[in-house]
């Protein structure tokens, strides 16, 4: 889960890395600038996605045009996402920019440390920034970093300043594993007046660790806040352990409603349907067996969407999901949606179990006159997209769908 | 022959009372393969489908020698399973539970390196040597895995046996097929299993599924470049979809975009440059295995 830059300089905090005064700004508040002793200050849209100074999203202006400029920012959208807070910092005049980050390699299979006294660059990975004066170090995670060779480090990325910097790598280190980050960046921090101050903060939480902490974050998809379909989706995985269903639900914008299985084949399979022209409604996926309790929920919200124009329940060969469970699953999702789908449904589903379920289907589909399509795994996985589509297409043509 | 497990491979199972390690176990007993002893800590002494349970991997050991372990413990234990599997000297530990915080997966791969352990996964769907044995929940669907002479290596479990279903159908066998996981960082990534194959007599090809995301493409280029593997690889990428959609974690976590140079198109041309097959859809896969064995 990313964090906005704000929420990061606080975790940061906690660990004794500093960062200039700053007060956060949202619609219904006073302009109280009182706290700030600097003429200029700089002001800053709180973004999920990065890249924003080039669009404008940070300025640094005089104290006395501050309260215009954030009234002007907030509502603001910038790639996608509405900007509702406005960071304000005092302004500390400085020559140099640095950088430093925490990352997971996976050619190394362990975090890496990246510093350079090159900081305000846009990297992110680490292919990208082999051709600059940029130090890549990987940690042994099970020893950390002594400050000896934090200090060694520092004067390997050439910095005067060994004895600060060394500490400030193990402060952000301490922060990097204590928060359980998947990423931690602080680009740029600079060195004012012998102490080194965060200017910004970009951290990433491993979801799969937010269980063991209390942080109190909101809830967020990537880099926006999540829909109420896509929290609904999650709650789902969080009351039953069992499987999964609904950790990955994205709202998307098109009209064929998609329930896939695995990781690797739902991605194929979502390539596939928008190579054929399909607009996929979300995305979503299910796997390692869960129980039809689960299935059932993640359906309802997965058809609770007005205008679809068909359905896809989609998946590979499962190793070990119970085709019959899931699927009875999805049948009693789609018994309580009312009316009845009249769209076209398409299943292509394989696995243990799968002839018991695909009767049971049939049967379903007959009493209730659905129009459902079935297909086994003697079906290439990613044909029935294709199928999906043409369908999709002509039941909106017959019913005068406007897209 | 096959690489990592075969008929003789002896299993020990942690976590073996849980509900879907007992069913795992059944699974893998009827497939015939030799799960000998199972650990709970608390729970030693009772019996699943007739294999003995034990509080601890040391308990365990006194009574069986064990080749490999298979871990399906909840994810925020399975750092403490996985040391315990280490410490014991178990050589082969196949980790199925998903969601593993990344911290947790990086010292387990650490320790593991130092201990001499093999690690794969965490989110491993398991190995199967087809007619040998399997571990792992792997090949519930018996039918799509047929012995053969190629190695299948996948980060999605879906799709290791999607695959070995696809080339089954055309009357291609398989060695051994491995679901990797589909995390940012891997106990045994594309490119330490394909040194293993390169090994195995009995795999004469070996098949990728990739994703977007990490950067196994350039490790799989750099072992062929430098002659450690010599054997056809034919590999697919998918991931079209993911990159439409800024920094979002799909299905694996390992689908993560956070580079320019990380993309779809740019692995598939690394990999072409250094001999790989690439197919650019999914269902070309049996027919250039076919051309490229000559059959």
């Amino acid at each position: 889960m990313n964090l906005k830059e704000f929420e990061g300089l606080d975790l940061l905090e906690q660990y004794g890395i500093l960062s200039p005064k700053r007060k956060i700004f949202s619609k219904e508040e006073i302009v109280d600038l009182s706290i700030f002793i600097s003429d200029k200050l700089v002001i800053k849209a709180q973004t999920l996605t990065k890249k924003r100074s080039k669009s404008g999203f940070v300025k640094i202006l005089p104290k006395e045009e501050v309260e215009k400029e954030i009234s002007s920012m907030i509502g603001k959208n910038f790639k996608g996402e509405k900007i509702e807070q406005v960071l304000v910092e005092e302004y500390i005049p400085h020559n140099h920019e640095y950088y430093l980050s925490f990352i997971f390699d996976s050619l190394s299979k362990s975090p890496v440390l990246i510093i350079s006294k090159e900081g305000g660059i846009d990297i992110e990975e680490i292919n990208e920034i082999k051709s600059r004066n940029i130090t890549i170090l990987p940690i042994n995670p099970l020893e950390g970093i002594s400050l000896n060779e934090a200090k060694l480090i520092a004067k390997k990325a050439g910095f005067a300043e060994e004895d600060i910097i060394s500490r400030f790598i193990i402060s952000a280190y301490s922060c990097f594993t204590s928060s359980d980050s998947v990423m931690l960046e602080i680009n740029p921090f600079i060195i004012h007046k012998d102490k080194i101050l965060a200017l910004d903060a970009n951290i990433h939480l491993d979801d799969s660790a937010l269980i063991r902490h209390k942080f109190n974050f909101p809830d967020r998809i990537g880099s926006r806040e999540a829909s109420e379909r896509e929290k609904a989706a999650r709650d789902i995985d969080r009351e039953d352990h069992h499987g999964t269903a609904g950790k990955t639900y994205i709202d998307l914008e098109g009209d064929i409603a998609v329930l896939a299985s695995g990781g690797g084949a739902s991605l194929t399979v979502m390539d596939a349907l928008i190579s054929y022209g399909g607009k996929p409604a979300n995305y979503t996926e299910y796997s390692g067996n869960p129980p039809a309790e689960k299935v059932e929920k993640l359906t309802k919200i997965t058809l609770s969407k007005e205008n679809l124009s068909g359905c896809f329940v989609i998946g590979g060969t499962a190793n070990f999901t119970d085709i019959y469970e899931t699927l009875k699953g999805f049948l009693n999702g789609l018994n309580s949606i009312h009316p009845k789908p009249r769209y076209p449904i398409v299943i292509r589903r394989a696995g243990p179990r799968d002839k018991e379920a695909y009767d049971m289907v049939k049967r379903y589909a007959d009493e209730n006159k659905l129009d459902i399509h079935l297909f086994d795994e003697n079906t290439p996985l990613t044909y029935p997209a294709k199928i999906i589509v043409e369908l999709s297409k002509r039941y909106k043509e017959k019913n005068g769908h406007i897209n | 022959m096959a690489i990592l497990i075969n008929e003789q491979t002896k299993i020990l199972v942690q976590g073996i009372t849980g509900s879907q390690a007992s069913k795992t176990v059944k699974e893998m007993l009827d497939y015939g393969s030799k799960v000998i002893c199972g650990v709970t800590p608390g729970k030693g002494g009772g019996k699943i489908e007739g294999i003995p349970v034990y509080d601890s991997i040391k308990d365990a050991l006194k009574e069986h020698k064990v080749d490999a372990s298979l871990i399906s413990v909840p994810p925020l234990k399975v750092i403490d399973a996985a040391f315990e599997a280490i410490d014991a000297g178990i050589k082969l530990i196949v980790i199925i539970t998903e969601s593993v915080p990344i911290h947790d997966s990086a010292k387990i791969i650490a320790y593991s390196k130092d201990k001499g352990s093999i690690i794969i996964g965490p989110s491993s769907v398991g190995i199967i040597s087809p007619g040998k044995s399997k571990i792992g929940p792997i090949g519930g669907f018996k039918k799509a895995f047929n012995q053969g002479c190629v190695g299948i290596i996948s980060k999605s479990g879906g799709m290791a046996s999607e695959t070995a279903l696809l080339l089954s159908q055309n009357a291609i066998g398989q060695s051994t097929v491995i679901g990797i996981g589909g995390d940012r960082i891997l106990g045994s990534s594309f490119a330490d299993l394909l040194i293993l194959f390169e090994e195995d007599d009995s795999t004469q090809a070996v098949v990728i599924f990739g994703e977007v995301g990490g950067k196994y493409e350039q490790e799989i280029s750099e072992i062929i470049n430098k002659k450690l593997f010599t054997k056809p690889v034919i590999a697919f990428i998918s991931g079209n979809f993911v990159e439409k959609l800024p920094t979002v974690a799909l299905g694996h976590a390992g689908a993560i975009i956070e580079s320019k140079e990380n993309t779809r198109e740019s692995k598939i041309k690394s990999l072409k440059q250094a001999g790989v097959i690439v197919a650019e859809v999914y269902h070309e896969i049996p027919a250039l295995v076919k051309r490229a064995l000559k059959i």
